[in-house]
């Protein structure tokens, strides 16, 4: 799949194809998510970007099969988790899934436990839910599980209250609930927008650390490039629903193929050099339930052409491993 | 509290417009149900000195609850400072007389962060604009309605926008529309408080950019409040980096980012997230988190985060140094 | 998606376009407001619309049922009681009380509620404390006997009424507003509005005070059935505006003796009272959901 140095030929652990979540609102339907396929494999980082509204995080719900329905639905599309179609899954089914094979961490870790409950019975709970095991294995498991993301003293931990740990510690338990089950895949959905930057910085090595030890799949959905170029192995930009380019993290900063992404790499600026100017991308990010045909991108774009606004641009491949929607590839 | 050290020398020939000498506040924190007893003061800015010069941006850098936007709200009048002095143009303006006061509000305005408070929701976009106007200057409607306008046309709107109300603008609108307001009364000062940070990624660069060709237009100067260093580095002529309500580092942008040499400055760069995946930062990643302001650390108060903390650090106050014409830090191995 | 968007700027038939017009009316509350239109109509105009002088019967009319009754003439609809006053005329003066009571207290009661509200929220510290501790004792204290100490100490007029409700109905107005300019005054705007030089009052009255109109207006409608419920009770209990005036509660107090023989004397008033508080309600209820949903928690 990937040409760089560092290929990864592990098996594909999720794959999601032609992907479609529609809600029904009062001002029509809106294609949050109109078609989007992707690939993952075990011990890779997958990075969605786009801005707000672009549907990256009703991609994440529809994975984890938590679309409010209605006014939601998936309406198309195959969600492959080692071969097992978690769209065509029963409730029940699915709710054996969620958690133990493919988990979510979605919010700021500083506010997500619960105050009143003492850690160990959060990570507890978060592993009764899916194991049917004696009480004294679950304390085990705990026990394993905080060590693993290096809480010292697990054993006197255990009985903490989230208050009084420090704010370091509580990221890791927060962490510890998303790996307690072992996930396969493991979805972050800005789970660090909030944060200040040393505590990012903290928290991003953490996730990482925890990949890396378990070897997950992981699935991190931002709105900021730096992240990306952080974290990601692969990148997939998303705009309107759609993943509009795609391909190895290198080649997108390197080699940005749609407009899209690279106007928004020329419009944030930099750390490390003067920039004399941004770009600016003129206009707004597009309203689904009033999408213009042909490239939702079009009236924004620098180089639109006249076949942009009559017709929505195919995936062209830029090398084998990256590829972009846009006409300008043709 | 006057340390002249703290007043970096330059050679710039910018005029200084805006002085801020050891400014502090301090919050009570008080108990008691019926009769409420004072137990403790946060220091949310304990000692600052800054100073804005015409026509230039100066960035003040740190992370939440350091004290910007307090530091913000002094400049702006909202909040009594509990001592050190501001001074506009030489004039010390917390005890200068009613007409000065009023002098000094026309001349320093602001832009905030949420462009969904800022704007009230029941104004048309004519009355909110005008507003500044109508208080201080002695237009007549004419005048006022052509103002409007150009103002608008000016932050990248056309006057029609003047009838409607606030919620039918997108956030970036909206926060040009604060921008407009702002510049009504043709001030010398805009205190920017994170005017970016909740907008749209695509949407930022149009703000940044307008703001900077609005500065050589009205000749105005920035007090740039931000988390974001890369944002400051593009906007900014000088920096001061802030750690729990001091200033430990202050520069001119270029030299700071070239020579950053306080460690919690380099422990911010080097958190800060790389603009290329091949850009190899060094691991330098802070542990803990800032301490509360309501009981600093003795000594410096970095000292329980600093990598390079010595023992004299956790006893004695750091003094302030200059390292170039310009450039201070305070901290021991300086 | 552009074929849908076609369709709706398409001129939809003419009664496609009515029924659409229609549909936008379905919730609401269309029975309540129409009695509220015909309470306030006739309130204002009943000196046109009576057909008899309210004060003033004949003896041989004395206790006449209602038109549909066998004995009931055509000349009383309504029918007329123990003193042969026209019940409908009576009952349409009645409504010109209630309506000139509810208005007038609220109004009073509006005024010194919002103005103690804004300043308590505003200035809190012990400004804010003073007022609302008064505001509880107010709330622990039972209107009724409190109106009807005060009734017998200042003695029984229309002022004097309006004057006890007025203080019955300020402080859940001064309780509200307060809330609602804590949240207010922390809103940027505001701050900025400091920064661009605005005065106190000008903040106050261009900046909060429109913020708070909604919470107003749908408070008063569920306080206006509260003063014409208390006012139809102090009628009833003889403490209310003083006889002759036909104020529906004194109507049914008056009745009340001969519900076994003229049942009409006290059901007309009490129906009057019940359509005109229950529609007030119900259309109170349907403006809150619409305008403020988050006052749903009070009451
Ligand atoms: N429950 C819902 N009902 C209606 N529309 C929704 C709902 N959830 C999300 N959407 C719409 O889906 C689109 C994508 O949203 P989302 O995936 O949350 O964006 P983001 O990329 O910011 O995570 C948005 O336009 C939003 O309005
Ligand atoms: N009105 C206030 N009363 C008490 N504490 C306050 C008040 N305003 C700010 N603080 C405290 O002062 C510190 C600095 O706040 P602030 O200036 O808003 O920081 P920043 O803008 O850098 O995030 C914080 O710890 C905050 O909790
Ligand atoms: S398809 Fe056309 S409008 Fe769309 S991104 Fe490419 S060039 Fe721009
Ligand atoms: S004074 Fe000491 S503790 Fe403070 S920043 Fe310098 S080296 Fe670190
Ligand atoms: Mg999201
Ligand atoms: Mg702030």
């Amino acid at each position: 799949m990937t040409t760089s140095t560092t290929e990864n030929t592990s098996p594909v652990v999720l794959q999601v194809d032609g992907l479609k979540t529609y809600f029904e609102t009062r001002w029509g339907t809106v294609k949050a998510v109109d078609g989007v396929s992707f690939n993952l494999r075990r011990g890779e980082t997958l990075g969605i970007v786009g801005e707000s509204g672009s549907g990256k995080s009703v991609t994440m719900l529809s994975l984890m099969r938590l679309i409010p329905e209605p006014p939601g639905r998936i309406v198309d599309g195959q969600i492959l988790l080692e071969g097992q179609d978690l769209v065509q899954m029963t409730d029940k089914e699915m709710s054996g899934i969620r958690g133990s094979q493919i988990a979510l961490i979605i919010q700021d870790p500083m506010t997500s436990l619960n105050p009143v409950f003492s850690i160990g019975n959060q990570v507890g709970e978060a592993i009764k839910i899916h194991q049917d095991i004696p009480k004294r294995t679950v304390v085990q498991q705990v026990l394993d599980v905080l060590r693993k993301v290096n809480i010292p003293a697990a054993e006197t931990r255990v009985r903490d209250y989230p208050h009084q740990m420090s704010g370091g510690m509580r990221q890791r338990v927060v962490g510890a609930i998303g790996i307690s089950c072992e996930p396969i895949v493991l979805i972050a959905d800005e789970p660090t927008t909030s944060l200040d930057v040393t505590i990012q910085a903290q928290y991003l090595k953490l996730l990482k650390e925890l990949q890396e030890a378990s070897n997950i799949g992981l699935i991190f959905i931002t709105h900021d490039f730096g992240i990306v170029a952080k974290m990601c192995d692969r990148v997939a930009v998303m705009y309107a629903g759609r993943i509009v380019e795609m391909g190895d993290v290198r080649d997108i900063f390197n080699n940005p193929s749609h407009p899209y992404t690279e106007a928004l790499l020329a419009s944030v600026p930099k750390l490390e050099e003067d920039v004399d100017r941004l770009y600016s991308i003129e206009g707004q990010p597009p309203t689904l339930h009033d999408l213009p045909t042909g490239c939702p991108f079009a009236p924004r774009c620098q180089y639109v052409m006249d076949k942009c606004q009559t017709t929505y641009p195919t995936q062209f491949d830029v090398s084998d491993s990256h590829y972009a929607a846009c006409w300008r590839l043709e | 509290m006057t340390t002249l050290e703290a007043n970096p020398v330059t050679q710039t020939t910018n005029e200084v417009l805006l002085e801020a000498n050891g400014l502090k506040k301090h919050f009570p924190v008080t108990k008691g149900l019926l009769v409420s007893k004072v137990t403790g003061w946060i220091k949310a800015v304990d000692g600052v000195s800054f100073q804005v010069r015409a026509g230039e941006t100066l960035g003040i850098v740190g992370e939440s609850g350091c004290g910007k936007s307090t530091t913000a709200k002094m400049l702006l009048m909202l909040e009594e400072p509990t001592e050190g002095t501001i001074e506009y143009q030489g004039q010390e303006i917390h005890n200068a007389n009613a007409e000065q006061r009023r002098a000094y509000r026309s001349s320093v305005q602001a832009v905030f962060q949420d462009p969904w408070s800022s704007l009230n929701p029941r104004m048309r976009v004519r009355d909110l604009i005008a507003e500044p106007m109508v208080i201080n200057l002695n237009l007549s409607r004419r005048e006022m309605q052509d103002r409007v306008g150009k103002l608008l046309n000016d932050v990248g709107l056309s006057s029609y926008h003047a009838n409607l109300y606030p919620h039918e603008f997108s956030g970036g609108q909206r926060q040009r529309l604060a921008i407009a307001r702002a510049l009504s009364v043709e001030p010398r000062v805009i205190v920017l408080d994170e005017p970016v940070s909740a907008l749209d990624v695509s949407i930022r660069a149009q703000i940044m950019n307008l703001l900077m060709d609005l500065q050589n237009e009205y000749n105005v100067s920035y007090l740039l409040i931000a988390h974001h260093l890369a944002t400051v580095r593009y906007m900014c002529d000088w920096v001061a980096v802030m750690y729990l309500g001091q200033i430990v580092e202050y520069g001119r942008t270029k030299e700071l980012f070239d020579n950053a040499s306080h460690p919690y400055t380099k422990a911010l760069m080097n958190a800060a997230l790389p603009s290329h995946p091949d850009i190899e930062q060094e691991e330098m990643i802070l542990t803990g988190e800032v301490p509360s302001p309501l009981n600093p650390p003795e000594g410096c108060r970095f000292h329980p985060r600093c990598p390079f903390v010595m023992d004299q650090c956790s006893r004695d106050i750091p003094q302030v140094t200059e390292l170039e014409p310009g450039h201070i830090v305070s901290c021991h191995l300086y | 998606m552009a074929a849908d968007a076609t369709l709706v700027v398409q001129q939809p038939a003419a009664p496609a376009r009515i029924a659409r017009k229609l549909w936008q009316f379905r919730r609401w509350p269309l029975i309540p407001m129409f009695f509220l239109v015909l309470f306030v109509f006739t309130g204002i105009f009943a000196p046109l619309i009576a057909p008899h002088d309210p004060e003033r019967g004949g003896l041989r009319d004395r206790n006449l049922p209602p038109a549909w009754e066998a004995g009931g003439s055509s000349e009383f609809l309504l029918g007329t009681d123990h003193l042969g006053r026209d019940m409908l005329s009576r009952v349409i003066f009645g409504a010109r009380i209630s309506l000139a009571v509810a208005g007038v207290t609220l109004g009073v009661g509006m005024v010194i509620g919002v103005a103690s509200g804004l300043i308590a929220g505003w200035y809190g510290g012990w400004l804010d404390e003073f007022l609302m501790r008064i505001v509880d004792i107010k709330l622990a204290i039972p209107t009724i006997l409190l109106a009807l100490v005060l009734v017998l100490a200042l003695g029984q007029s229309f002022l004097i009424i309006v004057a006890i409700l007025a203080i019955a109905v300020w402080p859940r107005f001064a309780r509200n507003v307060r809330g609602e300019v804590l949240q207010l005054k922390t809103m940027d705007f505001v701050a900025l509005a400091k920064v661009a030089g605005a005065s106190t009052p000008r903040i106050l009255f261009i900046h909060i005070f429109p913020g708070v109109i909604n919470t107003l207006i749908v408070l008063a409608t569920l306080e206006v059935g509260i003063v014409i419920l208390l006012e139809s009770t102090l009628s009833f209990l003889g403490a209310g505006v003083p006889p002759p005036t036909p104020a529906w509660g004194s109507m049914v107090s008056d009745g009340r003796d001969r519900l076994a023989v003229a049942w009409w004397i006290s059901t007309m008033p009490g129906l009057a009272i019940m359509l005109v508080v229950l529609s007030m309600n119900l259309f109170g209820d349907w403006l809150r959901d619409r305008l403020d949903p988050r006052l749903r928690q009070l009451n």
